[in-house]
């Protein structure tokens, strides 16, 4: 069976289960007795045993079934959670880890067996208790649902033509067993087709399925809610049936029994075996822990975001959306330019122009939302790591997120990751002092690290914060004329955010011991040149005792912007439009010099010059007319933070909506130039990025 | 007695002529010949680029061969192309040359390999072809593109 089809679903659901678990191992840490949460683990770890064997993934498979069965014993109270376990449990969910990457990239689950960790779940499971785990644990799951409540049984009320009576008679005759099942999805599951066809696939060896309910043409078409019915003839045990159902992923529950066959074939309702008292009882227990265990669920997905109505879509085909938007927006500024030359048509047709305007422009918003994710996908696997950093740096911190539902495009979301678990690494490594030191200066015992995400206008920012001693800018100084960085007499005048600034120099690290977790500076200048990649920007705020911040500002798209056009000797460029605060008119007297390098007083700031075609290199526009003296220069003040420029250029061309096209992979470019778009003449302007100007 | 003709082991070349001289590029690694465009010019970036094309709505960036393979500059004539080379799947890189001739099959035989550790623009040639009379340098563009990505 080829199920090639269903590994893209197999590896988003495990990634899910894996996040899952990494969620409840963690709240299972703080709270080892917590029941719901032995629960959950036990019901992901379930799932994740199944998906891997219904993908043939055996190693997988066994460890999973391993860790199922610790925490089975867990749930039945055989087994007390401690810290050691939580450490073989970690282990585990990252040898899982190990075993999908692998499945990621080669489809194949590698060939580590992690005896080591099975040995170690089993000696877990041995060393708390006498009987032989395995076998003993795998039990109260199967017989559990055998016992299942008569109103789950829905295949009682499936009406039994004649034919099909005479087929079980004749089955049972030849030693076949003949079952009525029912088998419920979870309702989570979004493809509830695909798993009933597994279902039916994972059937086909063990018996014939001679009615289902609804049809089978129906079960394909999804036409049916989550749940379905059958009657099957098969000379495989009961056990072996279910199994073959159960290990389908995504399938909640299998009722299954053997089958006895109505004396009439009519529409009348099959009698079932009656029960034994003792059955009875377990029945009625079973019905209570269930509705329990429903509202558990219910309380755990109310608490959850409600999941809306989606499809899955290959960023592929996101990515072509959006460069065919781009296209649009490209052929609307064709339109724009050509509109602007003759200026002797009808008024409609501007009306017909600002529409398309209107139109490309919400088209676009509307793409760029689609391509938004929150930043929970990145964020929360960092409680886990504080969690490990916690244990191996023998400091006791927290972590506290907020604003995980802030939303990023796409393409910032996959880059960011990095970054962030840098900081986060710094702050626990380097920010928080030992947890002896904390108490010595009274602080709280256990250090807080946060993150904070929100959305700030057109950006996002992101603040990793901790209250741990703070950057210590004497140190840095001393450092960085140890290293030959700066000199002495540098420093001497060098400001504490000039200082600090020193960090994110390449190999700079202040820490006295290398440690695996960070030191080996090659940390912070990767950060910087990463989030400056992205187009966003790095600052430190840090108090010395009191803690450091890491605030990283990044734009909300990456792809459109508004641009201000601009001409330099005879070249065209683009400005970014959120960096530029004004243009400025101004004669060339009003040029003043300090420290020999030109500054203008505008408004009583003091602002620095530069001269575009200087840092571009071109040659300036010759004054034919020499009328230069006496004319104005044009100035457009830039900002970055709170620090400004003053840009001269020769013209202003104009606002326009500009989509940022990469240089291409061979050529250098400097900084300066961040990319590079097409006008609507098909010309190509470079992108200026006033921030390394300033 | 091994007689197992390889037909196939013969490749076709698109020829370009700077000056007298003619050079050969392995036709599987062009993906398009576009005539002269305006090239937008970058500065401080590698000597040998004159800057970024828009080819169709992608940006490519051009560079001379003339300046890459050190021989002296030339005007543009109305014979002038852009090559776009596109290597092992890579990005697109547009090579600007003096005149684009034809596209001739040489077979395995036709071709003198040559090995060279000089550090001019013989480094960049796999071996000499012969076709109807005229010498054709071969040029190794795997050779060329991984100099621009070390630079």
């Amino acid at each position: 069976m080829d199920l090639s089809q269903y590994l893209e679903i197999f590896i988003d659901e495990t990634k899910e289960h894996l996040q899952n678990l990494n969620d409840q191992v963690l709240i299972l840490e703080a709270e080892p007795e917590n029941i719901d949460t032995v629960n959950e683990i036990f019901r992901a770890a379930h799932s994740l045993k199944g998906m891997a064997g219904t993908m043939g993934y055996k190693r997988m498979q066994r460890l999973t079934h391993d860790m199922e069965n610790v925490f089975s014993e867990i749930r039945n109270g055989k087994l007390n959670v401690d810290a050691d376990m939580v450490d073989i449990v970690f282990k585990c969910l990252d040898a899982i880890e190990g075993y999908l990457s692998n499945i990621m990239e080669s489809s194949d689950e590698g060939t580590e067996d992690n005896e080591e960790l099975i040995g170690l779940l089993n000696a877990a499971l041995e060393g708390k208790h006498d009987e032989p785990a395995p076998q003993e644990t795998a039990e109260p799951k199967v017989d559990k649902p055998a016992v299942g409540s008569e109103d789950r049984k829905k295949y009682l009320s499936i009406p039994v033509a004649d034919f099909e009576r005479n087929a079980m008679l004749e089955a049972k005759t030849n030693g076949m067993h003949v079952y009525a099942t029912t088998v419920y999805i979870q309702e989570s599951c979004l493809l509830k087709a695909a798993r009933a066809f597994l279902v039916f696939k994972g059937l086909e060896n063990k018996g014939e399925i001679i009615k289902s309910v609804p049809s089978v043409q129906d079960i394909e078409d999804e036409r049916f809610d989550f749940d379905f019915s059958m009657f099957i003839i098969s000379e495989k045990s009961l056990e072996e049936v279910k199994k073959a159902i159960e290990s389908v992923s995504e399938i909640e529950e299998a009722v299954i029994e053997e089958f006895e066959i109505p004396d009439t074939a009519s529409d009348s309702t099959v009698k079932v075996e009656e029960s034994t008292d003792t059955a009875k009882t377990a029945v009625k227990e079973e019905k209570a822990e269930k509705k329990e265990e429903k509202k558990t669920q219910s309380q755990a997905k109310s608490s959850k975001p409600v999941v809306n109505r989606s499809v899955r879509v290959d960023i592929e085909k996101l990515d072509d959306l959006m460069n065919l938007v781009s296209e649009l927006i490209i052929a609307k500024n064709g339109l724009v330019s050509v509109s602007g030359v003759n200026n002797n048509h009808e008024q409609g047709f501007n009306e017909q122009i600002e529409y398309l305007e209107r139109i490309t422009t919400n088209l676009h918003e509307s793409v760029m939302k689609v391509r938004m994710v929150p930043i929970e996908s990145v964020v929360n696997r960092f409680p886990r790591m504080i969690r490990d950093l916690s244990k191996k740096l023998n400091k006791e911190m927290e972590l506290i997120m907020t604003g995980e539902d802030t939303e990023l495009d796409r393409t910032v979301i996959d880059e960011i990751g990095d970054p962030l678990m840098h900081m986060l690494r710094n702050s626990a490594d380097h920010g928080l002092e030992p947890t002896i030191d904390r108490l010595k200066i009274g602080k709280p015992k256990v250090g807080t690290i946060r993150l904070d995400a929100y959305q700030d206008g057109n950006n996002v920012t992101i603040e990793v914060s901790d209250d741990g001693a703070g950057i210590d800018v004497e140190k840095i100084k001393r450092k960085a004329i140890e290293k030959g960085t700066i000199t002495e007499e540098q420093a001497e005048y060098m400001s504490d955010k000039e200082a600090v600034d020193l960090l994110f120099m390449p190999a700079f690290s202040t820490a006295e011991k290398i440690s695996d977790v960070s030191g080996r500076g090659v940390g912070l200048d990767v950060v910087k040149n990463k989030i400056e990649g992205l187009g966003g920007d790095v600052e430190v705020i840090t108090k010395l005792g009191e803690g450091t911040t890491f605030i990283v500002r990044l734009p909300l798209t990456l792809a459109i912007i508004q641009a201000l056009m601009v001409d330099v000797s005879g070249e065209k460029y683009a400005l970014p439009l959120n960096s530029v605060v004004t243009i400025e008119e101004i004669v060339p007297d009003d040029i003043k010099y300090v420290h020999t390098k030109e500054v203008i007083n505008l408004r009583g700031t003091v602002i620095p010059i530069v001269r575009l075609n200087e840092v571009l290199d071109v040659e300036p526009v010759v004054d034919e007319d020499n009328t230069f003296e006496d004319e104005g220069l044009i100035v457009v003040i830039v900002k970055k933070g709170d620090k400004q420029a003053g840009l001269v250029i020769d013209k202003l061309l104009g606002q326009q909506e500009i989509v940022i096209k990469p240089l291409g992979k061979y050529i250098k470019a400097p900084k300066l130039i961040s990319g590079a778009t097409i006008l609507g003449n098909g010309e190509v302007a470079l992108i200026i990025d006033s921030n390394t100007l300033i | 007695m091994d007689t197992n003709v390889a037909v196939n082991d013969s490749k076709q070349y698109i020829i370009l002529r700077f000056d007298s001289e003619q050079y050969g590029i392995d036709i599987s690694y062009i993906d398009n010949i576009v005539r002269l465009q305006p090239i937008t010019r970058v500065p401080h970036t590698q000597p040998y680029f004159l800057g970024i094309i828009n080819l169709r709505g992608e940006i490519v960036p051009v560079m001379s061969m003339r300046r890459k393979f050190e021989l002296p500059e030339k005007d543009n004539t109305n014979l002038s192309r852009i090559l776009i080379i596109k290597f092992e799947g890579n990005a697109k890189i547009g090579m600007l040359v003096d005149e684009v001739r034809e596209v001739v099959t040489l077979s395995e035989d036709q071709i003198e390999k040559m090995s060279s550790d000089s550090s001019d623009f013989r480094a960049y040639l796999t071996g000499v072809g012969k076709y109807n009379d005229t010498l054709i340098s071969l040029i190794n563009i795997g050779g060329v593109i991984a100099d621009i990505d070390n630079d």
